[in-house]
């Protein structure tokens, strides 16, 4: 008795959950950051009552976060969307599922080519999949993009024009592996806490990790670094050129790296993601500039602090991490920002070993898994293929046996410019005339709103669809409303920052009539076709969306059938054959019912099992790395195996402080809050911790102020205002003369005074950078 | 100067800084004034006797004089751990106390296994001064710091978040919030015993909750202390939950190992 006690307590902690009898416990990936930590979720009557950390998970093995912790009560906030709900005379009234998905429909047959869809990195894999095969291969317009533009875009174009291929060569277990770590501007303490503690926590247990922190402002990230470098807003450019002349200059680059596995670059005419080739003395002829004296001017850093840079990137002995999130992305040279940090690992050859590589983060739990892999974005298509080129589309237009020609070979509208072209009245340009909004809130979250997002709804003609599963700042100027199923409320798959695929099951049922993002888009497609809208058949006539079993269709886009088959999983299957064309090949969906995830590309063994791939690129790892290549990077953009170091020469920023706009004005994050605030805003614990946005101010120039902790300041952008208590040495400390305002706080959006600048390759605005002026409002 | 006198200097030097943040603490703790609001546990709360002044915010204890209670701030960490009862002393469960534990722990979580928050302001930056108190627990006065139910983990306020009432940002709580209807699964109850006398089965995991001394020690809570601190091998007697069906039922359904 006494062993059959210890093995049954051994596999209840194998996955940490509570003991308290009568619970259903079953597996999900978080619903919150990108991690993807897997949780156990205990339910019980049909609700969730208990979260706990899945001890099985590779990601986070047990630990999660706060938000991770209390991610089971964001379903039950008292006020969800329950049913659909259509403004009339300026009020939203409930309407039946029927008659919404019948407005929706009209919309579309109105003027199909106008008719956009804006989703995002929280839609799950099938989701994403459904949406794009709705925008590629039924409306056939290519409208359609995602917030994760807004997120991530910089980091694809990065990686694109480096490797030829999107997504990070190395992953998580480099964290537990590195000897030096840098972060750069990223706060992984608050916004990858579990990644962090997996970093920070080798300390604890004797190891050395060197954590160097590269930011314009001191976090959480900063308290545990051992050291700290402060630089000037947008000068991140300059540091990484500084560093790279250093290491040619005292000869300390991977000269046998470069020479077997890198090849140079340079903008061409006009600017392309592939550029032209350069030759190595090229490429140091353009770094002359990048002087330690110019790069210690130019950033405010101390030559030390370059030389410290220096003699870490130039020890081959050392393992070194560099990782990074929206401080990159979000910058006006984001492509080029990424471009450096990759060129910086080549160059130095801190790349292809464990612990040595340059690791994007995301922020969103499928940023990567539905919008880069799946390929949500207007230029698109699924399996890292594009609109443009023939073959892609050919290729598509055969798996998805649609008639040839159907998929258009013009791109969509980028995010900013679809906001832009809604915003605007037909007769000057604005020609989408409606969005369907998915699982996001651009209302909050588009920079600049006053311009991108409120003025379009004083526009007539226009219409805006938003599924969600809250009120929001979208769902207030929303014509239509319709109210989602979330989470684990509905099946799902989705894919982290290491290409990590994870499924999980319907574990509750969504309240009232909320419904599926997928049903949704599945319904309305149906809709289209029972109007004899064309797109919505394939070359045989049959619909798009058409699930079989024993032979005979299953009617899915009826609510009360959608169930009866697992929609997830015929999607899945379905897009699963678009993936192996950039290597990134994905199991079949029963592997990930039996994972907490897998990283692509996932192989079948000759034994029939599939292995996953740790580390890309890299023959002792990577199948599909040529025997005795060591390194290859098999999709180079120059044919030959090679990545590419970019010649990135310093460009200003969109927007500087001025004598009218003194201030740096950076946004982001808290750890209590997931973007903006929809869901954690309403789980009592985080907004106990986190209950409002502030600014932070230096303390030096609070007192030259006369502001304290407390005190209303007014902040003024060229673009909007907003007043906002200031918080003196609280979370972060910016340095004198910036400002920082967390977006999660719905009542005081702080993007009404962004900028809608963008990076000329990935067309992702900069949240972190533009010119503010803070007044006193009160004592 | 002595060499004691050296010895006592360095300690008094490397105590400061670990002094500072606790003493703030104690501070917080004994001059709390405002009623506060209602916290967000999993049931009733018991809130905490209205009396005292809001705490020092770090920014004003940076600019406070530490004149003649200089000797108390420096000898502080030493002296509440001094506190902590003998392991020897008899200990005996008052009638109520393991009420109340259970309520004033419930309003720490929101659910039986959440990390519990936080009852004192943290600082916002300066994270692993958590460990001076909460590595081997205090007391002070009637208040108690809790020992550490897991292995130390670095980031602490990853998980673990102050409430409103006891934060340090000057944003307020919005009037009107909207509300939540989740409903936790409270505490299952005691751990049963296979006859009068038998030792009670352990009624939770052990994940995050390996140190048994940290609720059931000296430094624990008076209804949730063993009245044998001494023996330090508590699974030798104390067994886990049997028969829990949730590990069964994922490996089952997985159908693999985990």
């Amino acid at each position: 008795m006494a062993a059959a006690t210890a093995a049954a307590t051994h596999e209840g902690e194998a996955v940490g959950q509570l003991s308290t009898a009568g619970i259903k416990w079953d597996k999900a990936p978080c619903r919150f950051c990108g991690t993807g930590c897997h949780v156990q979720i205990g339910v019980k009557g049909g609700k969730i009552v208990g979260i706990a950390g899945d001890m099985a998970a590779d990601v986070n093995k047990g630990l999660l976060c706060v938000k991770g912790y209390h991610a089971g009560l964001a379903l039950y906030g008292k006020d969800r969307i329950t049913r659909p709900l259509l403004r009339e005379a300026g009020v939203l009234r409930p309407i039946s599922w029927e008659k919404a998905i019948e407005i929706a429909a009209e919309r579309a047959m109105l003027d199909p080519q106008g008719f956009a869809i804006y989703g995002s990195g929280q839609w799950t894999i099938p989701e994403g999949y459904a949406a794009q095969k709705l925008s590629k291969g039924v409306l056939a317009n290519n409208q359609i993009d995602p917030n994760a533009r807004l997120c991530m875009a910089s980091a694809v174009t990065g990686f694109m024009s480096t490797y030829g291929v999107d997504e990070p060569a190395g992953c998580y277990d480099d964290l537990d592996q590195c000897d030096v770590c840098i972060t750069w501007g990223n706060n992984p303490a608050e916004m990858h806490p579990v990644l962090f503690s997996r970093l920070i926590d080798r300390r604890s247990r004797g190891q050395t990790v060197q954590l160097i922190d590269i930011g314009t402002r001191r976090t959480r990230t900063t308290s545990f670094a051992d050291h700290y470098i402060e630089f000037i807003p947008h000068t991140d450019q300059v540091i990484m050129n500084g560093v790279m002349r250093q290491l040619i200059e005292k000869n300390l680059y991977d000269k046998a790296f470069v020479a077997a596995h890198c090849a140079f670059r340079a903008d061409s005419d006009p600017p392309t993601l592939e550029g032209k080739a350069i030759t190595f003395e090229e490429f140091a002829h353009e770094l002359d500039p990048y002087t330690p004296e110019y790069v210690a001017r130019t950033a405010g850093i101390t030559t030390a602090q370059l030389e410290l840079l220096t003699s870490l990137f130039g020890n081959p002995r050392l393992r070194i991490t560099s990782l990074w999130c929206m401080g990159f992305n979000q910058h006006t040279r984001g492509t080029a920002v990424n471009n450096l940090c990759h060129g910086l690992h080549l160059l130095s050859g801190h790349f292809g070993k464990p612990g040595d590589a340059p690791t994007s983060l995301t922020g969103q739990p499928s940023a990567c898994g539905t919008v880069r892999e799946v390929g949500t974005l207007c230029h698109a298509l699924p399996g890292g293929r594009v609109v443009t080129k023939p073959e892609h589309r050919t290729e598509c237009e055969v798996l998805w046996n649609l008639p040839n020609g159907r998929i258009k070979k013009e791109p969509g509208y980028h995010t900013v410019k679809m906001w832009e072209r809604f915003a605007t009245p037909k007769e000057q340009g604005g020609d989408i005339h409606t969005i369907w909004v998915q699982v996001t809130n651009p209302g909050q979250t588009l920079p600049n709103t006053h311009k991108l997002f409120d003025t379009g709804r004083k526009i007539p003609g226009k219409f805006l669809i938003v599924s969600d599963v809250y009120p929001t700042k979208t769902t207030e100027l929303a014509d239509l409303v319709l109210p989602s199923a979330m989470w684990v409320e509905k099946n799902g798959m989705v894919g982290n920052s290491e290409r990590r695929t994870q499924q999980w099951f319907k574990m509750v049922d969504p309240p009232g009539e909320a419904r599926d993002d997928a049903w949704q888009l599945i319904a309305f497609t149906r809709r289209l076709y029972d109007q004899g809208f064309a797109g919505a058949k394939d070359k045989d006539g049959n619909f798009v969306f058409r699930v079989e079993r024993d032979g005979k269709e299953v009617p899915i886009w009826q609510w009360e059938h959608y169930y009866d088959v697992n929609v997830d999983k015929h999607l899945f299957e379905e897009y699963r054959q678009f993936t192996r064309l950039k290597h990134k090949d994905l199991a079949p969906y029963d592997e990930y019912v039996k994972h907490r995830g897998l990283r692509w590309p996932v192989v079948q063994q000759t034994d029939g099992s599939w292995r996953e791939t740790k580390f890309r690129f890299a023959e002792f790892d990577d199948p599909y790395v040529k025997r005795g290549a060591v390194i290859d990077f098999y999709h180079s953009t120059s044919h030959d195996g090679r990545a590419q170091i970019w010649s990135r020469p310093y460009q200003p920023p969109a927007e500087a402080p001025d004598a009218e706009y003194p201030f740096w004005l950076c946004t982001g994050r808290v750890l209590e809050h997931w973007h903006s605030g929809t869901m954690t805003m309403r789980i009592p614990q985080l907004r106990g911790a986190m209950p409002g946005a502030y600014v932070e101010l230096n303390p030096e120039d609070a007192r030259a102020l006369g502001v304290s902790s407390g005190t209303i300041v007014e902040l003024q952008t060229r673009r909007g205002k907003l007043r906002l208590p200031v918080w003196l040495d609280g979370r972060g400390v910016p340095p004198r003369g910036s400002v920082f305002v967390p977006f999660f706080d719905e009542t005081q959006s702080i993007n009404a005074l962004t900028i809608d600048a963008v990076d000329e390759f990935s067309k992702q605005p900069d949240y972190k950078k533009c010119a503010v002026r803070v007044m006193k409002v009160s004592a | 100067m002595s060499g004691f006198d050296r010895t006592r200097r360095a300690r008094a030097v490397k105590l400061l800084g670990l002094a500072v943040f606790s003493t703030s603490l104690i501070v917080g703790f004994a001059e709390f004034r405002k009623p506060p609001p209602k916290r967000a546990g999993y049931s009733a709360a018991v809130a905490p006797e209205p009396g005292g002044a809001n705490a020092l915010t770090y920014v004003q204890l940076r600019h406070t004089q530490r004149g003649p209670s200089r000797a108390v701030y420096l000898e502080g960490i030493e002296s509440l751990r001094a506190r902590l009862p003998a392991l020897s002393e008899r200990f005996v469960r008052k009638p109520g106390d393991r009420e109340r534990m259970l309520e004033a722990r419930a309003a720490l979580r929101a659910f039986d296994g959440a990390p519990p928050t936080v009852p004192h302001p943290v600082d916002e930056r300066a994270i692993p001064n958590c460990a001076v108190c909460h590595e081997h627990g205090a007391l002070i006065g009637q208040l108690r710091a809790p020992a550490m139910s897991h292995a130390p983990m670095s980031s602490c306020v990853q998980c673990h978040v102050s409430q409103p009432e006891a934060h340090g940002s000057p944003v307020a709580l919005p009037a009107t919030t909207v509300g939540n209807d989740f409903v936790a699964q409270a505490f299952g109850g005691l751990g049963t015993r296979a006859w009068m006398g038998a030792p009670p089965v352990r009624p939770h995991p052990r994940a995050m909750r390996n140190n048994c001394a940290s609720c059931h020690g000296v430094a624990g809570d008076p209804g949730l202390r063993t009245s044998h601190p001494d023996r330090q091998n508590c699974e030798q007697c104390h067994a886990g939950p049997e028969g829990s069906e949730h590990p069964t039922n994922v490996v089952a359904r997985f159908g693999g190992a985990l």
